[in-house]
């Protein structure tokens, strides 16, 4: 049996490490996403722009040639969340533009990712100029990832505001983030392909969250004025 | 912390969480989600029940449609409005046209013709709709805004929100656009949220945005507070009715108040948010838990228990200011004896009394040591009870009997830290949502309905309670001064009837089946009753209610009264001297009657009966006045009457699956003692009994127009003794005090109304018609 645990696949060179991480990782980032939701009282973009955000991270912490944990995430932290705030800024400049011009909703979202694909790439010449080497050997994987999400940006700035779009943008990078620092932690890592059927847990866990109808953190907060205090 | 607070009362205020989960999913099912989420669907489902809503003006659906419609035609004030809009995202409202043809919006942008077909693109494109899906453009009127909301709300109309669970309106708020929100209704906005209490329709506590408190209008010096909403009640029924017909278990439906129309639904949402909680001060979680048990079959009654369960919230203000607590007459209480125990009790409120009073068997209950040997008819103990959460102590009166069938009633000096409010519901909250529980929830079927109304129909008892106490007095002063009428007096009533006619309130019988329907007409009936009963000594109020009751005397039947007393003799005097019979000779000949004719029946003594005999319809019991002395004559009229008729019709129908057919279903009574006066005329061969039966009708139909003078000097015209004009007349008046004024007790004209209505049927038919058990409808 012992052939088929994941150590195994990896030492055999059946498949990467990472490759292997980012499909173990899911169900934890899922588990964690809804948790954040219906536990915390986070509100993120959906479950694909916080999944996708957090493997963005993950890859650059990867990309960035550290080892210890601390440098991994500090790295990831100026170097993706500045990427995030460019695809956002360039997706609501693209979005305010394209809205004037009373289009169709799939070119206009072709026109936005376009926006998006271009400031990319000033970024990358901005990196070259910068000498942020590592960056550039392994980025196309979160670029091509965060420029994505920038539809799930258009969606909110047009149905809700910009304010909800920029606020819940903010918890979504926020809630990627934390997510991001767990899955990139070694010992955690080595956990889970070590022993690999504790990802089983996550089945009961969702299905609790799933089925969680008391209060969420935040309404505590929310709510608080409800009830008057004196009684 | 505040937050601890929160957790402090998480049992009471509704999470995302819990709503989605418990709500939304299992009380809103597609199909009804389809409906809000749709405006035109729901404008449709509306109009066709009768529900109002802002007239559809036109729509667009597709670019064919764009081209094809008339932009011209809109009227200079309307609103445009996406089909799948969410939040009021894409809803523009124009009020005017200039004279270039451009239609000027509330901030006094004008638009052209193709302004507005740009706007329509925009929702067709489904800019406004959820994941951007097609969507569809429709116009309608424009509301109006009713005047009470011209200092309250900044440009925009208010809105309502009524949030409807289980037939049961659950939560209400009332919507403020404010100069912050630029004039739309969003509380993210800025807009200002007010409470509306459910049971008045007077807003109370409110809230600026998500979650400042707030008591004036931003801006201005105008209290939130204390605004009440016209058409209150009318617009809880509609919501109630809306949410009924869309088949929304739990929805948040939104009005807006025309001045001229008056409430229109706007919306309808799925998805109620819950903020709604922050305005009132008071959390969703209880109020739903509260209502998902209950059966609520009718609007009213829904509204009734919204009223009672949630609203409330002007009264806690008033008790806050004035530090008195508001109850209601009826209350529940407890008794707190020596060892600290609580007895509970239900109470009378009743300011008239002094001294609180209590019934020996609870007081004994609490701890007082009184056995019922040394127990005398009334002596005083300190008692302490807690009322509406305050203890009293009170030196109180313990009596024998029960106290208008309460076992403890409340005198006014222990009620000097209360206000009393007598709309209120006749028991404490806790204790109506029991009762509520009981009556709406069970009640509904035939059987028990016919229970329940056998029940109450026992505690009616007319005749017993309009015995004037003064009667004999009353005579002597008569007869002396030959201008004096009788002022006459009684008993207080010793029925709960607050409690009756709340309990028939509450019983709702399917009017569609044949047993429905008879229920529902003495249901009825037993109201008129009641209320009857309640305007005895009322000379205002008691004609009218008698006339409900018992229906409009008719002057052709007068007529022939009159005639049938001119045409037949008085009574023999010789029957007057007839001997006594023996009591036990008087039961035995009764028991062997009622063994003939082949019923069963008991035989009984009671003091405090009506006259000679009664009946006991329920269980089949004659009941004896043991005072009274039986001649022949008058046991053969007994046995004719009471007997062969009353009794036995009862026995017959109480053989039958309802009891109603024991008690008597409504109008019964009329063709029954119509059967009566004909026996007892048949059995005696005379034609007394039906002049008599006349008499009271002549008396009755005078005593209801007249004076109790003008009657007795009718009737001696009329060639009737002395004593007898006068009893006739005074049987009639009963229920007045001042018997100078118009009034009659008019059931002494079913006597011989009845016997007109039964004179010409065969004896089969009698036969028949006493062994359906049903006499009310006969012919």
């Amino acid at each position: 049996m012992n052939e088929l645990l994941p150590a195994a696949l990896i030492d055999e060179g059946i498949i990467t490490r990472v490759t292997l991480l980012m499909i173990i990782m899911l169900p934890i980032v899922g588990t964690v996403i809804g948790f954040t939701k219906h536990v915390i009282g986070l509100k993120s973009l959906g479950l694909y722009a916080p999944i996708v955000m957090t493997y963005a991270y993950f890859q650059i912490g990867l990309s960035s040639g550290h080892s210890s944990w601390i440098d991994q995430v500090f790295y990831s932290f100026k170097v993706g969340i500045a990427l995030t705030i460019v695809v956002f800024l360039t997706t609501l400049l693209a979005h305010k533009v394209t809205k004037l011009m009373r289009l169709h909703y799939s070119p206009k979202i072709a026109l936005v990712i376009s926006t998006v694909a271009i400031s990319m790439y000033l970024v990358i010449i901005v990196a070259r100029y910068l000498d942020l080497e590592t960056f550039l050997e392994s980025s196309f994987i979160p670029i091509i990832l965060l420029s994505t999400v920038s539809e799930q940006f258009v969606v909110t700035m047009a149905q809700k505001n910009i304010k909800t779009a920029f606020s819940l943008t903010l918890t979504t990078t926020i809630i990627s983030f934390c997510t991001f620092a767990l899955i990139i932690y070694g010992p955690f890592q080595n956990l889970m392909i070590d022993y690999p059927y504790l990802l089983i847990l996550t089945f009961p866990l969702n299905i609790m969250i799933g089925k969680f109808t008391g209060l969420r953190l935040l309404e505590y907060f929310r709510f608080q004025n409800v009830i008057p205090q004196n009684e | 912390m505040s937050f601890l607070n929160t957790f402090k009362n998480r049992e009471k205020i509704l999470g995302r969480n819990e709503r989605n989960l418990k709500y939304i999913r299992p009380y809103n099912l597609t199909r009804a989600k389809k409906i809000a989420d749709n405006k035109l669907l729901t404008k449709e489902i509306l109009e066709k029940n009768g529900i109002p809503t802002p007239k559809l003006i036109g729509k667009v659906e597709s670019i064919q449609d764009l081209k094809n419609f008339d932009w011209e035609s809109l009227p200079n004030s309307f609103v445009i409005k996406p089909v799948q809009g969410l939040e009021g995202a894409g809803i523009e409202i124009f009020y005017n046209r200039d004279k270039q043809g451009r239609w000027i919006m509330g901030d006094g942008r004008k638009v052209s013709v193709g302004d507005l077909k740009a706007m329509a693109i925009d929702i067709m494109d489904g800019k406004y709709s959820l994941h951007n899906q097609k969507d569809s453009v429709f116009f309608e009127e424009r509301v109006k805004m009713h005047k009470v909301f011209k200092y309250y709300a900044y440009k925009g109309a208010p809105d309502i929100r009524i949030l409807v669970f289980n037939n049961i309106p659950i939560m209400s708020y009332l919507r403020l656009p404010t100069k912050e929100s630029k004039g739309k209704g969003n509380l993210a906005l800025g807009a200002v949220g007010a409470a509306i209490d459910l049971a008045s329709g007077i807003t109370t506590t409110a809230v600026l945005g998500k979650d400042t408190i707030v008591e004036k209008i931003p801006g201005t010096n105008l209290n939130v507070g204390g605004l009440k909403i016209p058409y209150w009640d009318e617009i809880l029924k509609i919501a109630i009715k809306a949410h009924q017909v869309t088949g929304l278990g739990f929805a948040a439906i939104d009005f807006l108040i025309d001045r001229d129309l008056g409430p229109q639904i706007i919306e309808l949402n799925a998805r109620p948010g819950l903020s709604i909680q922050i305005a009132n001060r008071d959390g969703l979680r209880w109020r739903l838990r509260k209502a998902a048990g209950l059966k609520v079959t009718s609007p009213l009654k829904g509204i009734r228990i919204a009223k009672d369960l949630f609203g409330g919230q002007l009264e806690e203000q008033i008790e806050k200011i004035s530090g008195k607590s508001i109850i209601s007459h009826i209350m529940p209480v407890e008794i707190i004896d020596p060892n600290q125990k609580k007895i509970p009790a239900l109470a009378l409120i009743d300011t008239s009394r002094r001294t609180t009073t209590i019934n020996y068997k609870l007081a004994q209950k609490a701890g007082i040591p009184i056995s019922e040997e040394s127990f005398k008819e009334t002596s005083m103990s300190d008692i302490s009870f807690s009322l509406a959460g305050k203890i009293i102590n009170a030196d109180c009166r313990v009596v024998k009997d029960k106290i208008r069938g309460y076992n403890m009633l409340i005198g006014r000096r222990d009620l000097g830290d209360f206000l009393i409010d007598i709309r209120r519901v006749a028991t404490g909250k806790e204790d109506l949502q029991k009762e509520e529980l009981v009556s709406v929830q069970g009640l509904q079927k035939p059987e028990n309905i016919d229970n329940a109304l056998a029940e109450i129909a026992e505690q009616i008892y007319i005749v017993r309670n309009i015995r004037p106490t003064n009667a004999s007095s009353e005579k002597k002063e008569f007869n002396k001064k030959k201008t004096y009428s009788p002022q006459l007096e009684y008993e207080p009533v010793n029925i709960d009837t607050d409690n009756l006619i709340y309990k028939l309130s509450n019983l709702n019988p399917d009017r569609n089946t044949q047993i429905g329907k008879l229920l529902s007409e003495k249901i009825d009936s037993l109201r008129k009753a009641i209320y009857l009963i309640e305007a005895i000594g009322e000379d205002d109020k008691f004609p009218q209610r008698a006339e409900n009751l018992y229906g409009v005397p008719d002057v052709k039947i007068f007529t022939k009264a009159v005639e049938l007393i001119r045409e037949t003799d008085a009574i023999k005097p010789d029957v007057r001297k007839e001997k006594v019979l023996d009591k036990s000779e008087v039961e035995k000949r009764i028991a062997d009657h009622i063994k003939k004719i082949g019923i069963e029946a008991k035989i009984e003594y009671i003091r405090n009966g009506a006259g000679k005999a009664s009946i006991g319809k329920k269980q089949g019991i004659i009941y004896l006045n043991p005072d009274y002395k039986f001649t022949e004559t008058k046991l053969l009229g007994t046995l004719a009457h009471e007997i062969d008729i009353h009794l036995a019709r009862s026995f017959y129908g109480r053989q039958r699956p309802y009891k109603i057919y024991s008690y008597g279903t409504a109008g019964y009574l009329e063709v029954e003692e119509g059967l009566a006066v004909r026996n007892k005329a048949e059995v005696l061969k005379s034609q007394q009994p039906i002049r008599n039966a006349a008499i009271m009708y002549v008396a009755a139909y005078l005593n209801h127009k007249n004076s109790f003078r003008e009657t007795y000097n009718y009737l001696l015209k009329l060639g009737i003794s002395k004593t007898n004009a006068y009893n006739f007349t005074m049987r009639t008046k009963k229920g007045m005090i001042d018997t100078s004024k118009p009034g009659a007790f008019l059931k002494d004209m079913l006597y011989f109304s009845g016997y007109l209505k039964v004179k010409d049927l065969s004896k089969e038919e009698i036969g028949k018609l006493i062994k359906s058990g049903k006499t009310s409808t006969v012919i």
